[in-house]
């Protein structure tokens, strides 16, 4: 094909030379690393004569006498201009390509824009800070990277999900999740483990009204849009890397009590217990206390007990002695059997090169992560094929990926249960044996054994899922004249999931339980399904006029579908040979009670199940621009969408957009500026809606009846009431920004204030339980407002022919406040209470004021400023914060020097405010200490008049409260890099390796935070309750390409 | 590669035809049904009927509020907070044990009468169809004099209702009215409910729906609550006399608790394989959150075998027995609503308290409701001096045979009778209720009185 192009404008040329007076001009295109470049066109500006390189790269063109310069284009490549010498060879090294750079092109997903024309709101992430990081799920590379983004990854379980929250939430019921789309298709939300983050060439997030209006229904929490790599336009290039690493076993920050302080602090609390008089009645709580050598062998065995040693004969005192002192020596540490170091490795093919008019990326990796909690890992296979086909009128893009991933998961890495490997690790008595004599976990029933049976557990049942991740995308355009382009994008994201649980019958909670399906063992079988087409024809058009009005008008249609299905069964019987597989499940029937059963698995945001949904969505959209002279922009979009959540009557939605920039420098007073290199001012304004985060089911407009089961018979009775006035939630976007760059581009960036308003917002009615038994609906009533700013400032401290040296740093400030709530000025959502006035996610509690040092008694504040010894919800107050930080970025330094490279990065938050749920168990004599649970070392609980306490007397429990809310904010060092590229000219001896790569990697290696935890960033957002950290990674990598 | 202008066009044309595809946006959910679809037959209503009675285990809350306000019930040795603080008397409406029956009894109805909006219209055989519209009218009726039995007070015909609600609109704010409005309101439905179920015989009987007869017994009880003792007398005698489901004793009576059986049972609510009962007293290792009082335990004489039947010992824990063992395996038994054991009780009351009192009658129903309690059976019937000590005896008869089902509490506050616990059972702070107090009538739910400006919350609660 490429031959015949070749022979073809060869031919053509020759035919061309004759007819003018001429001279030949001879050259080489290289790329920027001095490889040929072949296929790339060679013209004579301002005539209609062009040459072809060939495989050398080299050319030869006949030019008119007059003509100066050539104009060298390449797909892919930057086009160039040079100068024709009066003699010898041209050489001409080419850069790849304009729009595939960073920073001077916008790629909003539907359309690309120069980024001197644009005028919104935008945040780049680049290849340099994607690739090479070792995690399951992209996601988890935008800390910090983003102004105005709060990243946060909610567990360290291999490929877990980010929770992204751009500019501060934007609904109170719904979510804040950005649309993702990938090469210009929407994909789903939150899932990335089977994408390779390395295969992405840059992240574009669009923040304001001037980008998310151009995606109305669904853009306004942010559009994050994904490119890929591209085929680049060079002989084959075929390149191999592969990376290794540690991720360190986390640490509970919780220093627990080892055998010996948690013996002393059940003596003392069996000492309170049996002899100090009790405010309620003056005489102790139990003098005849003797307690439980199996939960306060402390106190069972101490010498102080007058219920035992003191009354003990000779003989057994030496007895109890020897028991005390024995347990107080033998100290389990629990973490050590429960966590681990995690390792990871990955391994990348690489294949590229184009030739002619088509181009070729291929990119096979195998990624494979050893979580650092037992059972935990994940193994990932990414298949990435990008194509690229363009001829002058024609282009063809096709791009595609497949993963598969699997992962195991314990049992519970989350929440507060004895299962979570992170909770009963801490408290855990140490001086419990894990151990029997004969090598088996030492299970039984009650606290001591908790940790045993949790690992017994662990080591017998399975919990995995294998996902299969698809993203197809085509996107071809035709260019029907000079100006009028015609393009269509066809998409589909797919993916299945399939998880297996076993719960294996011989693991000791279940031969312990008392239920007949609980003892028989179970396999839970789930398939869940994503299936996501979306059709996009749009027609462009655009024109410069005198070469000052430059037009860019463009009309776009879009359907897209999202169709869920996720079913489960469940099994039970099974036989512990035949572990996890359906296979093994043992038909129920009267007789055994093992009735299977079978789950619906899609679980939508209002927390109804279904085992197949869908909705669809159709829009038009229009929009333009208008650029004079390079200096003034004004943009406009218009979009209607319509979508099948929501009634007939309210379906159809209309979005827009106004934009404005000026570009300042081409202004005269500016055009010969020592200072100033480039300055750019915007000012957008519009809105956008939240179709992909409404806190709804698919058909909650609708009134619905579902079929169900009495006691063998069939019912049919109403599931939801449905709701005919339900409207769009929209928020309106007004964002002013400046772009800017000083002293010879050394200092450059760009900031932004923006207001977010989001109207008819959803707020939850409550209705009267006497006709309805539907709890609540959702009104269109409220207002939510979030107002801020934010900065990406990057400064060269030393440019120079072999060092650059840069600082940078990025990030912003939020400000989120209820403005209305309708007819209501509060209401109560879980333990929250939003109110109009406090932004969204602000605690709700009661104040603890101490404990009274005579009487240890816990001190409560009232709402009206006085003291209570009794917690009531009545008196819960707002003064503690919310856990949405309002500060968040990231900022460091980069400094190259010859062929090395090193990195410092650090990521922050200030300002957010959580519970920690953990320290209300391991600070709290009666609810965990006195049942045999370890403690913090920091338990201080009240004994005698005159103590200074944190905890109150054995007399009084611990109680939820303002005590356990505390200060959340981090600063992360989240990354520390070098890297070190062999030199061209130690390779050019080499010869077959083109070039060869080397680096190291540190991920979260230090956090600075007073939070008192595994990790701030962990767990629920609101409020930790002992969760799997983000682990501190070390990576070293190397890459040959050929 | 050539591209025809015609085919650019018509993609074009693409753009504006896909922004009018409005039929795609109207899409039908496929694991639920729309209302078009909702009830179309008989069957369907049938189905609709059934749903009501799946959710009738509101009574549930009567059983465990009764137990926890009254002196039936201690807290267990087991007790890891469970009903703790209702028992303490320190709850308030945001308390479920006790705000439960509200919302649960209202959903029973919102269910009623979504299918009454069908009824009459769906294709299907007319006598079923008058029967099921009988079925639904009486379950509105009893499921309305529950809630005004809880959150209403002692009976009076002028004293603040419960709303009696007809409508499934969402949205409807409705007023307490008046207890006279309330009862009379359920009364029409009663006899309503009468006129249209078939004639209910020993062969077509059913203990899981409403009929004529186990209707008749809810009328007596409310005629009771009414004070319309001759009404009652009347509707306790047509059940009794029904024979359909005489009392019974020894091991068949046993049996009953074990769902071995279904003896005595007028109306029961069916788990088939759920714990809703048994799990609300104990676990099966023995750890007794709620347990029998040493009131209800010293109240058994010797001789009366319920005490071995509804009173047990696991673990060294005293445990509610009478729903702990079952024929399905621990704790998974069915929920006794209303027993034929009880119009012996309500036909005794009536007596006692009728304008002109009836003692021997009154004792006599005593008598025989205790031949089949008592080993050796008793041969002679019981004497009282005056009416005043039959009802006593009637009062002290029902705390030992309808323990745990729901109704103490109530017996109690029907009488004008305080909570009087013991000692051994209560703290010093919780020993009991005096007959005035405002804990006799349950607190509206928090959510409710937020959610619709016309609810009044009772005295004493906020």
């Amino acid at each position: 094909m490429r031959k015949i192009t070749t022979v073809l404008m060869v031919f053509l040329l020759s035919a061309v030379q004759l007819l003018a007076q001429n001279r030949t001009v001879t050259g080489k295109v290289t790329d920027e690393k001095g490889a040929a470049v072949a296929g790339a066109s060679v013209k004579a500006k301002g005539s209609t004569k062009g040459a072809i390189t060939g495989n050398d790269g080299t050319f030869s063109i006949s030019v008119p006498e007059k003509t100066k310069q050539l104009v060298i284009t390449g797909i892919g490549l930057a086009e160039q201009t040079v100068d024709i010498p009066s003699s010898g060879v041209i050489a001409v090294k080419m850069g790849v390509k304009g729009d595939e750079l960073e920073g001077v092109t916008v790629n909003t997903g539907i359309v690309k824009v120069d980024k001197k024309k644009y005028t919104g709101a935008v945040a780049t992430v680049t290849e340099k800070d994607l690739a090479d990081r070792p995690v399951g799920s992209l996601d988890q590379l935008f800390q910090g990277r983003v102004p105005g983004m709060l990243a946060l990854t909610s567990s360290g379980q291999p490929g877990s999900s980010t929770n992204v929250i751009i500019r501060g939430s934007g609904s109170i019921e719904g979510s804040s999740d950005p649309l993702y789309v990938v090469d210009g298709m929407p994909v789903e939300q939150g899932v990335f483990q089977g994408i390779n983050a390395n295969d992405i060439a840059s992240i574009t997030v669009l923040k304001d009204a001037a980008g998310t209006a151009l995606y109305g229904s669904r853009g306004s929490a942010g559009v994050i849009v994904a490119t890929t790599k591209r085929g680049t336009p060079t002989k084959a290039r075929f390149s191999y890397s592969y990376q290794a690493g540690i991720k360190s076993k986390p640490v509970n920050t919780f220093e627990m009590m080892n055998a010996k302080e948690l013996m002393k602090a059940q003596e003392d609390y069996g000492k309170f217990v049996v002899f100090s008089p009790t405010v309620a009645t003056g005489a102790p709580l139990d003098p005849t206390f003797v307690g439980d050598p199996k939960i306060m062998p402390g106190w069972y065995y101490s010498k102080l007990n007058p219920n035992n040693y003191l009354i003990a004969s000779a003989a057994d005192q030496l007895l109890i002695t020897k028991a005390y002192d024995s347990l107080a020596s033998s100290n389990t540490n629990w973490s050590d059997y429960f966590l681990r170091n995690g390792k990871f490795s990955n391994h990348e093919l690489t294949f590229t090169g184009g030739v002619g008019k088509a181009r070729i990326y291929s990119n096979i990796g195998y990624y494979n992560e050893e979580g650092t909690t037992l059972r935990t890992d994940m193994k990932r296979v990414t298949w990435r094929n990008n194509f690229d086909f363009s001829d002058d009128k024609f282009s063809f893009s096709f791009s595609s990926s497949i993963g598969y991933t699997k992962r195991n998961f314990q049992q519970s890495t989350t929440g507060n249960n004895l299962g979570n490997p992170f909770l009963v690790s801490n408290v855990s008595a140490p001086y419990v044996k894990p151990f029997n004599a004969d090598g088996t976990y030492a299970t039984g029933v009650g606290a001591m054994y908790a940790a045993a049976n949790t690992l017994d557990l662990t080591s017998y049942d399975k919990n995995y899922n294998d996902q299969l991740k698809t993203l197809f995308s085509l996107n071809a355009s035709y260019q029907i004249s000079k100006s009028l382009t015609a393009s269509l994008l066809v998409g589909l994201d797919f993916r299945e999931t399939q998880g297996t649980n076993y719960g294996s019958k011989l693991a000791f909670t279940r031969k312990n339980s008392t239920s007949i399906t609980g003892q028989a063992g179970f396999v839970t079988e789930t398939i869940t399904r994503w299936f996501q087409p979306d059709i996009r024809p749009s027609l462009s058009w655009k024109k410069t006029f005198k070469e000052k009005h430059d037009f860019d008008v463009t009309a776009v249609g879009e359907f897209l579908k999202q169709v869920q299905k996720g079913y489960g069964a469940t099994g039970y019987g099974i036989d512990p040979r035949t572990p996890n597989t359906s296979a093994a499940i043992t038909p129920g029937n009267g007789t055994n009670q093992l009735y299977q059963s079978i789950s619906k698995q899609i679980v939508e945001p209002d927390g109804t199940t279904w085992a197949r949904t869908e909705n669809a969505l159709a829009s038009g959209l229009f929009m333009a621009r208008y650029t004079y002279d390079d200096k003034y922009t004004v943009t406009g979009s218009i979009r209607t969408d319509g979508a099948s959540k929501l009634p007939e009557a309210t379906r159809w939605q209309k979005f827009f957009s106004l934009g404005a920039s000026w570009n300042v420098t081409k202004e005269k007073f500016l055009a010969n500026s020592k200072v100033v290199n480039d300055l750019r001012v915007r000012l957008s304004y519009g809105n956008a809606g939240n179709f992909n985060n409404f806190p709804f089911n698919n058909y909650y407009y609708i009134p619905l009846y579902g079929a169900g089961n009495y006691a063998g018979q069939s019912t049919i009775a109403p599931i939801s009431p449905g709701n005919p006035e339900l409207r769009w939630e929209k928020i309106y976007t007004t964002n002013f920004g400046i772009d800017f760059s000083l002293f010879k581009g050394r200092f450059y960036g760009d900031m932004d204030v923006y207001s977010r308003m989001t109207k008819s917002l959803f707020v939850s009615y409550g209705l009267s339980l006497v006709p309805s038994p539907f709890g609540d609906v959702l009104k269109n009533e409220g207002e939510l407002s979030n107002k801020g700013f934010e900065w990406n400032l990057n400064y060269e401290l030393i440019r120079t022919k072999n060092a650059t040296w840069t600082i940078y740093t990025s990030g912003g400030y939020n400000k989120n406040e209820v403005v209305s709530l309708g007819a209501a000025s509060s209401y109560e959502v879980g333990t929250e209470l939003i109110k109009v006035g406090k932004p969204l996610g602000t605690h709700y509690e009661v104040e603890f004021k101490g404990i009274d040092a005579a009487t240890g008694m816990p001190l409560y504040g009232t709402v009206d400023g006085k003291l209570t010894n009794k917690r009531s919800d009545a008196n819960r107050v707002q003064n503690f914060g919310t856990w949405e930080s309002p500060w968040k970025g990231g900022g460091g330094t980069r400094l190259k020097y010859k062929n090395f490279e090193f990195n410092v990065f650090f990521t922050f938050q200030k300002g957010s405010q959580k519970v920690n749920n953990l320290e209300y168990f391991v600070e709290n004599p009666v609810g965990f200490l006195a049942n045999g649970y370890n403690q913090s070392r920091t338990l201080n609980f009240w004994q005698k008049p005159g103590d200074i306490a944190s905890s109150p007397s054995p007399e009084f429990g611990s109680d939820f409260s303002s005590r356990l809310i505390h200060d959340a904010s981090f600063i992360r060092l989240r990354e520390v890099s070098a890297y070190y590229t062999l030199p061209q000219s130690s390779l050019e001896k080499l010869k077959v390796i083109r070039s060869l790569k080397f680096y190291v990697l540190g991920n979260n290696l230090y956090t600075w935070t007073k939070w008192i935890g595994p990790d701030p960033e962990a767990g629920a957002t609101n409020i930790n309750l002992g969760e799997f950290p983000n682990p501190k990674a070390v990576t070293v990598g190397l890459e040959i390409g050929f | 590669m050539k591209f025809n202008i015609k085919k650019i066009i018509a993609a074009s044309t693409l753009v504006i035809a896909l922004a009018s595809c409005k039929k795609e946006l109207d899409l039908k959910p496929s694991d639920y049904f729309t209302e078009d679809k909702a009830y179309l037959t008989v069957e369907d209503v049938q189905a609709g009927v059934t749903a009501a009675y799946a959710r009738m285990g509101a009574y549930t809350s009567n059983i465990y509020a009764s137990a926890l306000l009254s002196d039936e019930a201690r807290l267990g040795a087991g007790n890891a907070g469970q009903g703790a603080l209702t028992y303490r008397y320190q709850t308030n409406s945001g308390d479920g044990a006790i705000t439960g029956a509200f919302g649960a009894f209202y959903s029973v109805i919102h269910q009623v009468n979504t299918v009454l909006r069908y009824v009459d219209n769906v294709s299907g055989d007319a006598s079923l169809k008058a029967d099921l519209k009988g079925q639904l009218l009486g379950l509105r009726a009893v499921c309305h004099y529950y809630i005004l039995e809880s959150y209403s007070g002692r009976y009076n015909a002028s004293g603040v209702g419960v709303p009696f609600c007809t409508t499934t609109d969402i949205f409807a704010l409705l007023g307490r009215g008046t207890m006279g409005e309330t009862l009379s309101k359920i009364e029409a439905d009663l006899t309503a409910a009468q006129s249209l179920l078939a004639a209910t015989t020993s062969t077509n009987f059913s203990d899981r729906i409403f009929n004529k007869i186990n209707l008749t017994a809810f009328q007596a009880k409310i005629a009771l609550y009414k004070g319309d003792y001759d009404a009652a007398i009347n509707y306790a005698t047509t059940v009794i006399n029904s024979g359909i489901k005489p009392i019974v004793s020894g091991t068949a009576y046993s049996g009953i608790w074990t769902d071995v059986n279904q003896n005595e049972i007028l109306f029961r609510v069916i788990y088939p394989t759920s714990t809703v009962m048994g799990g609300m007293w104990s676990t099966l290792a023995g750890d007794s959150y709620i347990a029998p009082s040493d009131k209800l335990t010293n109240a058994y004489t010797t001789g009366d075998n319920r005490k071995a039947i509804f009173i047990g010992t696991v673990g060294g824990n005293r445990i509610v027995k009478k729903y702990y063992t079952s024929s399905r395996g621990g704790l998974v038994v069915d929920m006794k609503m209303i027993r034929t054991a009880e119009m012996y009780l309500i036909r005794a009351e009536a007596y006692a308290k009728a304008t002109t009192p009836n003692i021997t009658a009154g004792a006599n129903d005593l008598f025989e409701l205790r031949k089949k309690r008592f080993t050796p059976v008793p041969t002679v019937a019981p004497t009282f001096a005056s009416s005043g000590d039959l009802l006593t005896a009637v009062l002290d008869e029902r705390f030992k045979e309808l323990c745990f089902e729901g109704t103490r509490f109530f017996d109690l506050k029907r009488n004008y009778l305080p909570v009087a616990r013991l000692a051994s059972d209560a703290g010093s702070s919780w020993l009991g209720l005096d007959k005035d107090n405002f804990r006799f009538l349950l607190p509206i739910p928090a959510e409710e009185i937020q959610a619709n400006p016309k609810m009044t919350q009772n005295p004493g609660y906020n």
